[in-house]
């Protein structure tokens, strides 16, 4: 992750002096852009880092984006955890997809996607994994994980209100081999799900309300095997208070039944120093009550979460190229385990992470 | 009751942005403000504050899928 912001930050050093005609790659205007993040708590770290490449060919545009992320764990079992024995854990994920955007008319854009990825998608998913390897692994019935995942999506985006309406709908399948959770019983070790397809439909509208105001709705539904619909819903206002300050705010709500229920909001003030340099200070409230039970004996479900987070970051949008760069912190609280959570008391324990993002985009 | 709560904060919301914005057509010539890098909605990281890694530690955030709460691993 070093190495991958050295390289950035080179980039970004020596891109700032380019100034020399656009150069076409395969016929199409090319533009590349890069994004790296970090998140470290005292027992997890997580990063993720993406390169896209941007093909624009008159009408359509292909973006081809490759990611690499890497999850580190110091698995700690609770002190009752007879069977469970501290262990450093490190995994990687790769993921690849390609997107299109084809403009189909005067105001219709057609949306498409393709992605995979291989490996851990969260660092609960490789907690627990280890904590099932670690009290099964060599019984009948018991599989080394393997998570993986595809997806694919399809859309629309309508223009229907000249440069201040728009509509967008969205289809997405994605199916991901995760995981599964093991119970035993006295016929056996039962493995849970390994196979989750998920279908996603979004609608979403963007709109310019005045001339310092623009705002975007977005409404989704979730179908993901063997659960109840997640229903969820954004909203995102972005208002200029003057030539230099800027105000953005969102808001959003997840909802599934019986029990899950998630609201979140921020706000981020952003100060523009220069024609090009902009500094900016956010602050975020999150809190859900926690997942939902189905377990008979016990459960690794998580608990209640109330999370804070805060923001300082710098803006830089150039022609060419354009960065942005921003550190924070984020507070997260869990409520206390029940009897049925306590042997996850070390995974949903209350954490302070520190959050690192860095992303550029250049235009060749 | 949750989620007619939240279809009918985001109904609300909905019909207000529609609304307005059907009333109050902005022209692209008067549009000079909310055009600035800061003012739009754009998938460019650089002007986006979405985190990749967010939904792992706010779970709510997550559309759906494996990353999503909800036991995909739990029993």
């Amino acid at each position: 992750m070093k190495r991958l912001l050295i390289g950035f930050f080179l980039a970004a050093f020596f891109g700032a002096r380019a100034a020399e005609p656009e150069k076409r790659l395969l016929g199409a205007m090319p533009a590349a852009e890069f994004e790296a993040e970090v998140l470290q708590a005292s027992d997890i770290t997580l990063t993720q880092a993406a390169g896209t490449l941007r093909l624009n060919r008159g009408a359509t545009e292909a973006a081809l984006t490759l990611g690499f992320g890497t999850l580190a764990i110091d698995y700690a079992p609770v002190a009752f955890d007879l069977f469970g024995s501290a262990r450093g854990r490190k995994e990687t994920a790769l993921s690849a997809q390609l997107a299109l955007r084809h403009r189909a008319g005067t105001r219709l854009e057609l949306l498409g996607s393709l992605g995979a990825r291989d490996g851990f998608d969260s660092y609960r998913a490789l907690w627990l994994d280890e904590y099932f390897r670690q009290r099964f692994e060599g019984r009948p019935g018991y599989r080394s994980a393997q998570p993986r995942g595809a997806a694919f999506s399809g859309g629309a985006r309508w223009e229907y209100q000249l440069a201040s309406g728009f509509v967008q709908l969205g289809y997405a399948r994605s199916q991901d081999d995760v995981a599964p959770g093991y119970e035993i019983d006295f016929t056996g070790l039962r493995r849970g799900a390994e196979t989750l397809v998920t279908d996603t439909v979004t609608l979403g509208f963007e709109n310019v309300l005045t001339e310092r105001l623009r705002t975007r709705v977005e409404l989704r539904v979730a179908t993901t095997s063997e659960r109840e619909p997640r229903y969820g819903a954004e909203i995102s206002a972005r208002y200029a208070l003057g030539e230099r300050w800027i105000v953005r705010a969102d808001a959003g709500a997840s909802d599934e039944r019986p029990t899950f229920r998630a609201q979140y909001g921020g706000a981020e003030l952003e100060f523009a120093a220069t024609e090009t340099f902009a500094i900016f200070f956010g602050a975020q409230l999150y809190r859900d009550t926690g997942e939902i039970e189905n377990a008979l004996l016990f459960s690794s479900a998580a608990p209640g979460l109330r999370s804070r987070r805060a923001d300082l970051g710098l803006r830089r949008d150039g022609e060419r190229l354009a960065w942005r760069v921003s550190v924070g912190r984020v507070a997260g609280d869990f409520a206390a385990t029940n009897r049925n959570t306590d042997f996850f008391q070390n995974l949903y324990r209350d954490r302070s992470w520190l959050a690192l993002r860095a992303a550029a985009s250049w235009k060749f | 009751m949750g989620f007619l709560r939240v279809l009918f904060c985001l109904g609300a919301a909905l019909a207000l942005s529609l609304s307005l914005g059907g009333c109050m057509s902005v022209s692209p010539e008067r549009q000079r403000l909310v055009s600035r890098p800061g003012m739009v909605f754009s998938d460019a990281p650089h002007l986006s504050n979405r985190s990749a890694l967010s939904a792992q530690i706010e779970p709510g955030r997550a559309a759906g899928g494996a990353q999503a709460a909800g036991c995909t691993a739990c029993r």
